[in-house]
């Protein structure tokens, strides 16, 4: 994850925001693969990173994304009761609902951050995730820490 | 340990309003254990002071060093090498070690990023609670290991009030025991409930937070 840099492009007046997807990939459908379905975005930019589970996703790692100038972010857990950590999904989201609240207190949005839940994801379903995410994001419009210096 | 919990967001980014080059100190210590100050807290807390003073329209450059221990003199020196590059230091010490670094670096100004808040132990993941006032006259030998000045809501010391709920649970916060409770079956399942009844001398308040600073000098230690 580190060293995340996309250059968000506004295009026809529209924000093409960038997300970043944070995903368990056991809430995918077998041999699917989100990475082989970016030509299928538009809109906006997309860069998939798979976690080991969804937990794994501290507050901090989506924080460091976020100050690096990414405008939007997602992360895709197991349904509650597919979870192969029990509650590795319920963690996720209260790291995620944590984090929400923060990005709320310093008025960056909360929106720029969501959890989603998936079973069996085909990668145009994950990609449908994406651009739902794009959109909540083109309303708060682009990250003001784009092109701000990385300390 | 000691406990804490970070001051809202908004109070840490109106105190550093000013300055620009800041170093966020964490400590490895307490404020690790109690999730407000350790290395994980530095590394939550830096991205989103700067994307919270950006909001502001203040760009910031954020150093990060998380020490072993704000309250002894020798870890604090590693901190000699940043100073000059910074005008202000956040600590996520406990007010202890925001002082250390006060005094040894009065060149800048050291703002506390953490309210401490008491002497805690973690009952369950996510869940701290108090079990130690340092009033200086320790009485847990008398109320079998538990403390009635920590954690009855009246301070008692000849408890249960007539407030005991009939689940056993304080009157004052229903998800709390009450001590005296406690402190009844632990000394009957001893077989010393008449301990209780000894006559105990007046407690020697003296040693608590009243009457100025408390100091303790140890002759056998000084140079």
């Amino acid at each position: 994850m580190k060293g995340i840099t996309m250059g968000a492009k506004i295009h026809r007046g529209k924000l093409e925001p960038e997300i970043v997807v944070l995903y368990c990939p056991h809430c995918m459908g077998k041999d699917e693969d989100p990475k082989a379905a970016l030509n299928k975005i538009s809109g906006c930019k997309a860069e998939f990173h798979i976690m080991p589970c969804s937990s794994k996703v501290e507050t901090s790692h989506i924080l460091k994304i976020l100050v690096e100038g990414t405008d939007g972010l997602l992360v895709v857990g197991c349904k509650s009761d597919r979870c192969r950590f029990l509650t590795g999904s319920a963690m996720a989201e209260k790291h995620v609902d944590y984090a929400r609240a923060l990005l709320d207190e310093i008025r960056m949005g909360a929106d720029r951050l969501r959890m989603e839940r998936g079973e069996e994801l085909s990668s145009l379903q994950m990609i449908a995730l994406v651009q739902s995410q794009a959109d909540a994001v083109r309303a708060l419009g682009p990250n003001p820490m784009k092109g701000a210096k990385k300390r | 340990m000691i406990i804490g919990e970070w001051k809202p967001i908004d109070e840490i980014v109106t105190m550093l309003d000013k300055h620009k080059n800041i170093l966020l100190v964490g400590c490895a210590t307490c404020m690790a254990e109690c999730s407000a100050g350790g290395e994980k807290e530095v590394e939550t807390l830096a991205p989103l002071l700067r994307m919270g003073m950006k909001v502001k329209g203040q760009t910031i450059n954020m150093y990060t060093k998380t020490l072993e221990r704000q309250c002894e003199w020798e870890f604090i020196e590693e901190l000699t090498s940043i100073i000059p590059k910074v005008e202000a230091v956040l600590s996520l010490a406990c007010g202890i070690g925001v002082q250390a670094i006060a005094e040894r670096f009065p060149e800048v100004r050291v703002y506390p990023g953490v309210n401490t808040t008491s002497l805690a132990i973690r009952e369950e993941p996510g869940l701290w609670a108090v079990r130690c006032e340092a009033c200086g006259d320790c009485m847990l030998a008398e109320t079998f290991g538990l403390c009635p000045i920590a954690r009855c809501a009246k301070g008692l010391l000849n408890g249960p009030c007539g407030g005991t709920r009939k689940d056993g649970k304080c009157e004052v916060d229903e998800n709390v025991d009450c001590v005296w409770k406690l402190i009844v079956e632990r000394a009957s399942a001893s077989g010393r409930l008449n301990d209780l009844m000894n006559i105990r001398k007046a407690k020697q308040w003296s040693y608590s937070s009243h009457g100025g600073q408390k100091r303790m000098l140890r002759e056998d230690l000084r140079p």
